[in-house]
């Protein structure tokens, strides 16, 4: 056991927190979904990558920092924390689908995508659910027909976060009809700019639109960016989950740490009935619960970080955290909106809402936590492969 | 930064599990719930042969060496294998509060006991009307030529039935007064009346009734102070090391469940194929996983000497919630099976509630969070 960090680590972390405060203008939101704010974020992911921040765990032949993942996270968590604009769409690119390219992309295409991401030259995503198929994703219907040196593929994907805004997907598709449902997916990397590509924004309820379908109407995909073997996808596609997962934590001991962080301070500092709200025993005890796991959360991201990093695969940990994580979210707002009472319905932009409407917000997201794995499925996932019980 | 154990604290804990699992079977354990002593005074010596009980002591009063994330890693296996003795109230609270807060001289004298086990050491802090509240503490130590007169009822006292020495918390009368001090006294001294409570953990506990019990003066070993700040802080070792038996309690709780959902048929098939029931056994593994890193956590901070009043007390409160949970749970899953005296379950049930309110409940932990947490508005 050793929580400390290196002088070396202790220092880029603080360097780059004092760069996001410097850089990062007051006036955008690390979830304005609008253009101006997407343009900053383009430039802004562009900084980061010159000074070697935003892949600094990857290796240096990919174009990456060649630190560790400890760094990587040291980064992700401040980046988070500091709510620094659309970090959420080069999320994927830098945890989980660069990660699963460097696993068992071809040496071609780690050449030639993993440079991109890490300069912050493009953005990649992952499509996987489809209208029919969310939890059951080894029955998707997405289809890839071999034509020549291109795969022509059909279907609609849906749920796919900032689609819009990425330029290259990976797209899971059924090559072979015949086989096993597990045995005939093929993953597939789709430049979002081909022809037969139409990205059509959904409207969430936490008032943003960060959701998009993806339609592919005969979308030619050259073979050269077949990942992995044909018809071998679906042990692939449940690597990059799992990589999903492990960097869950970096929006816990960021985000979540954040929000947290700011209610607390709120509770310090709103009056009611000539009191800090934080006085009140019923707010108190919500607090104490709420850091305590919070706190608990935060250790398993490190511990899941730090198991990572030893090339450990942390199977049940990251599933723990993982539902932890959704849990604690839900109870954090729940909790929050209680204590807020009759403020709490008030939306960001209202006259008088706490915290400008952040708890209101996240509220709404909060329903919206079951969009990637159920807790559900990551519970089956757990059973199973973590506590060796039998299939259901 | 590394957030595992070293390959030292991996193969402490295999010979703690090996031999435990030899030595101290549940049949044991059943067996000494019952007897009058409540521990193995042979098990007892074979922890001290084998260092467990010096661990934490520095070399020089006699212990082993080590650190609280040592002891940790020990109480991680005397919690899975459920082992009756007193070593937390002896060793782990006794032992580290004198480690902390008494004088060079008291250290040396009363270290080397403890580390081999020949004296036994017990806290009498809580009282019949103060639970945690110890603000409320009523219990007094007059000075009296050259004697600390003590008189005052302390309840909830780990093993006091077979221990040598109490240490005392009592307000201190005289020139000093409005200040806990810490006492050390003879068990045996005139005055003292101990008797067994009949408590649910396995862990035995009695109340001492102290009436005019003397103690020579030099035996005020610490001066605790008007607030709780120095006591919590002394206490600290234990709560970790109480924290850490709850999480091999749990740890073995959790491995009973998983067996016993392997292997119970219904309906054709093992229990643990049917969803409800494997979310329960993923909700305990959860749970397991937080309390065990929280906890390794706080004694890591404790063992470098870093401020960690927070992170004890929230490594304590997790566990207290987070092991009650994983008790319903396991007895979820096990239905009457687990609700007879026999199974092994139950025993782990009594010890997770029964540790809940030991070394800080709830409620006291969560005003030493809140204080920590600066829960008390901007001053105006």
């Amino acid at each position: 056991m050793d929580l400390n960090f290196t002088e070396e680590q202790k220092a880029f972390r603080k360097e780059v927190a004092s760069f996001i405060e410097r850089e990062l203008p007051k006036d955008i939101s690390d979830e304005d979904d609008g253009d101006e704010a997407w343009q900053f974020s383009l430039t802004f992911a562009k900084k980061l990558a010159e000074r070697g921040w935003l892949c600094i765990g990857w290796p240096t032949e990919y174009g990456g920092g060649g630190r560790s993942l400890i760094d990587q996270a040291i980064f992700g968590e401040e980046v988070y924390y500091h709510r620094a604009a659309f970090h959420s769409v080069v999320h994927a690119g830098i945890y989980f689908v660069g990660p699963g390219l460097m696993h068992f992309g071809t040496e071609e295409q780690k050449r030639r995508i993993l440079p991109l991401i890490a300069k912050g030259e493009i953005r990649v995503g992952q499509a996987f659910s489809e209208p029919e198929v969310g939890s059951d994703l080894s029955s998707l219907k997405t289809r890839a027909v071999r034509d020549g040196d291109y795969y022509v593929v059909n279907g609609q994907k849906t749920y796919q976060s900032w689609a819009r805004r990425n330029d290259m997907t990976v797209v899971a598709a059924r090559t072979d009809l015949e086989a096993n449902k597990y045995r005939g997916i093929s993953l597939m990397l789709c430049d979002l700019h081909s022809p037969g590509v139409t990205v059509r924004p959904l409207n969430t309820i936490d008032g943003l639109s960060h959701l998009d379908e993806i339609f592919f109407d005969n979308v030619r995909i050259p073979r050269q960016n077949l990942i992995g073997a044909e018809n071998d996808g679906w042990n692939n596609l449940a690597t990059i989950l799992t990589f999903e997962r492990s960097t869950s934590g970096l929006r816990v001991a960021g985000a979540r740490r954040r929000d947290f962080d700011d209610f607390v301070q709120f509770c310090r500092d709103a009056r009611r009935g000539g009191k800090a709200l934080c006085e009140n025993p019923f707010v108190r005890h919500k607090l104490v619960e709420m850091a305590t796991e919070l706190e608990v959360l935060s250790l398993l991201a490190w511990r899941v970080f730090w198991l990572s990093s030893q090339k450990i695969v942390p199977s049940t940990q990251a599933s723990a955290l993982n539902l932890g994580a959704k849990e604690w979210q839900r109870r954090f707002v729940e909790r929050a909106m209680e204590i807020l009472g009759v403020y709490g319905q008030l939306e960001p932009g209202s006259k008088g809402a706490p915290m400008n409407g952040r708890i209101e917000h996240l509220f709404m997201r909060s329903f919206g936590l079951s969009a990637a794995a159920t807790p559900e499925i990551m519970k089956n996932l757990m059973a199973v492969r973590g506590l060796g019980l039998p299939r259901g | 930064m590394n957030l595992g154990l070293s390959e030292e604290h991996e193969m402490l804990k295999k010979s703690a599990r090996d031999l435990l699992s030899q030595k101290c079977p549940a049949s044991l354990v059943g067996r000494l719930e019952e007897s009058e002593q409540g521990y193995s005074s042979e098990l007892w010596s074979e922890m001290a042969s084998l260092g467990w009980l010096g661990l934490g002591i520095p070399e020089k009063y006699g212990g082993s060496g080590g650190n609280i994330l040592d002891m940790v890693v020990l109480a991680e296996e005397t919690g899975y294998a459920a082992l009756p003795s007193p070593n937390l109230s002896s060793v782990a609270t006794c032992g580290q509060m004198l480690l902390s807060c008494v004088s060079e001289q008291d250290k040396a004298r009363l270290l080397p006991g403890i580390a081999s086990g020949k004296t036994i050491f017990s806290l009498a802090l809580i009282e019949p009307d103060t639970g945690w509240d110890l603000s409320a503490m009523a219990t007094k130590a007059s000075l009296q030529g050259g004697y600390y007169i003590i008189t005052g009822t302390k309840m909830f006292v780990p093993y006091g039935h077979v221990a040598d020495f109490f240490l005392c918390i009592a307000q201190v009368k005289g020139k000093s007064a409005g200040r806990l001090g810490l006492f050390l006294v003879d068990a045996k001294s005139p005055g003292i009346k101990i008797t067994q409570l009949k408590a649910m953990g396995g862990y035995r506990l009695c109340e001492v009734i102290f009436s005019r019990v003397k103690a020579p003066a030099q035996n005020l070993l610490c001066d605790l102070g008007r607030d709780k700040t120095p006591l919590v802080k002394a206490l600290q070792p234990g709560m970790v090391v109480q924290s850490a038996e709850m999480v091999g309690g749990a740890q073995k709780s959790l491995e009973v469940t998983l067996e016993y959902a392997k292997q119970r048929i219904q309906f054709g098939r093992p229990i643990g194929a049917f969803q409800a029931v494997q979310y329960k056994c993923t909700d305990m593994a959860k749970d397991l996983e937080g309390c065990r890193i929280i906890t390794w956590a706080a004694a890591w901070k404790l063992s470098e000497g870093l401020p960690c009043a927070k992170d004890v007390a929230m490594a304590k409160f997790y566990a207290n919630t987070a092991c009650r949970r994983i008790a319903w749970e396991g007895h979820q899953v096990h239905a009457a099976a687990a609700f007879l005296k026999e199974h092994v379950l139950q025993m782990y049930t009594r010890r997770a509630m029964a540790a809940e309110s030991n070394l800080g409940d709830s409620e006291f932990l969560e005003d030493l969070i809140a204080a920590e947490m600066k829960l008390t508005g901007k001053a105006g």
